[in-house]
């Protein structure tokens, strides 16, 4: 059953837009894991955009015309596509036009610490040549030096003054970043597995044997950041994880109803999730904390 | 136009790597660009936790080994984009920073030419390479991946160029990086790259050489090693190092001027003799 936010928005469109907007549905729908085929479930994900409730500005009712745009624009560039690589570029670029446009979340409805857990060795090889020096980011990178060796090496070394504008909270290109914060007791917050599966991460370890994938976790003040939203499913993109947030209106005495949850995997309870600001790492209130590995 | 080959699992769910020896280098150049921007089709990426792009490739080149069909056809490709970005400069690709990470953890034989090519220039003429790429972090994440794809060994033809880096400030711990193999030719190394390297950076530096050294080497080792290779090193190179040794609970390596050791030091006792005598 679609969100009203979303009958509101299909309701605004042409016609034609409709027929297009079934035609990549339909498009969408097949790109499903295969024994030979593509990882992503095409599926979850069409079903999620019907679940999508804050893809809007706000209003009340919210404005369906962002979520609207979102839908003729993917309609529009899917028809211009000859290939199906051109199709996945362009729901692709669709989502990133409207990434970290979901609805605002007043800053007050948030606590005053906020986490990012994060599995990039990219990041951490940047925080190790700022605060620990050039050799022992060769040495992480090559690994001469272990990852929990880095980790307690940077514990004891820790001064955020020494980090630059280059290193970020997520991926330098990206303007938005995704964050949770400390709110459900009996979060795993020490176990890497336990949280992976919280945070609905789908380990990259069943694709490749040799994968030495890590998690860990970044702490930064709430208002050291800006611009803290709802995810929505131009956010995820590709991935069918994501679970659109609940359609109802904000309601402080309702924290499920003031941000979004992951659709946490193996019975581990869901966690907060939400949008913000991409800030460099100099924001952090403490050393990043290293929980494990994946695989 | 070529039809799009699909990528392949195998029975367990894993990546069938002879996908991309099927692509041929043109389509995995291709899926290997659009991967390396945050977009694929294929495998997608997870956008929430911040997975590096680079993640799977560097998956798939340890699983598979330097001796597959694949192997090649993705260093290949990685040596095309290396190439285009080169002729784009200096215009930073979207996907320059992750190729260079798998440039920095992986040795890719194919890449090594370029990487030798862009040390020699940058040897040759530091600003001018720094113009062509657009600055100075920029060339450093290329030396990174020089230090893995075109090592200074004594026969290699980076060789000059590495040990040109070693005494120009800004670089001289990546040429440290590029000249020296082992610990034992780091010390060899040593007191070269004090002289060169920023005040600010040394004993940081000192820490992390120390310390690796002492978890592969083992104490003894260690500081064998660095005594003898003592009567190169200045003593704020030797007070430094002890200080390092000091802080990881070692023993320290050097004997000092003025100490009641010295002048048994210089009669050529052994600290270890003296010790032994003493005990």
């Amino acid at each position: 059953m679609p969100t009203k936010l979303y009958a509101s928005a299909t309701d605004t469109i042409s016609d034609a837009d409709k027929k297009s907007l079934a035609a990549c549905e339909r498009w969408l729908r097949r790109q499903t894991r295969k024994p030979s085929g593509t990882s992503c479930d095409g599926r979850q994900i069409a079903d999620n955009i019907r679940d999508e409730s804050h893809l809007c500005e706000g209003g009340d009712p919210p404005d369906p015309q962002l979520l609207a745009g979102f839908l003729k624009d993917w309609c529009a560039r899917h028809a211009a596509a000859k290939r199906d690589r051109e199709r996945c570029d362009c729901f692709s670029l669709v989502c990133k036009t409207y990434a970290a446009r979901g609805k605002p979340i007043p800053v007050d409805h948030l606590p005053p610490g906020l986490l990012r857990y994060t599995t990039s060795r990219a990041a951490v090889a940047q925080m190790v040549e700022r605060i620990l020096g050039k050799v022992a980011r060769k040495q992480f990178e090559t690994g001469a030096m272990s990852a929990e060796d880095a980790f307690a090496r940077m514990a004891v070394a820790w001064d955020s003054n020494r980090l630059t504008d280059r290193g970020r909270l997520a991926r330098p290109s990206d303007s938005f970043t995704w964050a949770t914060f400390e709110h459900v007791p009996g979060t795993p917050r020490d176990n890497a597995r336990g949280m992976a599966d919280a945070l609905a991460h789908p380990v990259l370890i069943t694709l490749t044997a040799s994968s030495d994938e890590i998690l860990y976790e970044l702490s930064y003040p709430r208002d050291a950041v800006r611009d803290h939203r709802f995810p929505t499913i131009a956010d995820a993109e590709w991935f069918h994880l994501f679970k659109p947030a609940p359609e109802c209106k904000p309601d402080v005495a309702k924290p499920e109803t003031c941000w979004g949850w992951t659709r946490s995997q193996n019975g581990q309870p869901a966690q907060p999730e939400i949008m913000h600001s991409n800030e460099p790492l100099g924001v952090l209130d403490a050393p990043p904390r290293f929980l494990g590995r994946l695989s | 136009m070529a039809k799009e080959l699909p990528l392949k699992f195998d029975a367990n769910g894993k990546l069938d790597p002879n996908f991309i020896e099927e692509w041929g280098v043109n389509q995995t150049r291709t899926w290997l660009e659009s991967r390396l921007r945050g977009i694929d089709r294929w495998v997608p990426i997870d956008v929430r936790l911040g997975e590096d792009p680079e993640a799977l490739v560097i998956g798939i080149l340890r699983d598979i080994g330097a001796a597959h069909p694949s192997f090649q056809v993705l260093s290949k490709a990685i040596l095309n984009l290396l190439d285009k970005a080169n002729r784009e400069a200096p215009k930073w690709p979207d996907y320059m920073d992750s190729l260079l990470h798998i440039c920095q953890q992986i040795r890719l034989p194919e890449t090594g030419p370029w990487f030798t090519d862009e040390i020699r220039l940058l040897a040759q003429d530091p600003t001018a390479r720094e113009a062509h790429w657009g600055g100075y972090e920029r060339v450093s994440e290329i030396i990174f991946g020089a230090v893995v794809q075109s090592p200074g060994l004594p026969s290699a033809a980076s060789r000059k160029a590495w040990q040109s880096l070693l005494s120009q400030p800004r670089f001289a711990t990546l040429g440290l990086l590029g000249v020296s193999h082992s610990f034992e030719d780091q010390v060899a190394h040593l007191a070269t790259w004090w002289d060169a390297v920023p005040i600010s950076d040394r004993q940081r530096e000192v820490n992390q050489i120390i310390f690796t050294a002492l978890k592969s080497e083992g104490e003894d080792q260690t500081i064998s090693m660095l005594r003898a290779g003592a009567t190169q090193l200045p003593t704020d190179l030797q007070n430094a190092i002890d200080q390092a040794l000091n802080d990881q609970q070692a023993r320290k390596a050097f004997v000092r001027r003025g100490s009641h050791c010295a002048a048994f030091h210089r009669a050529g006792f052994t600290r270890e003799a003296l010790e032994r005598q003493t005990a």
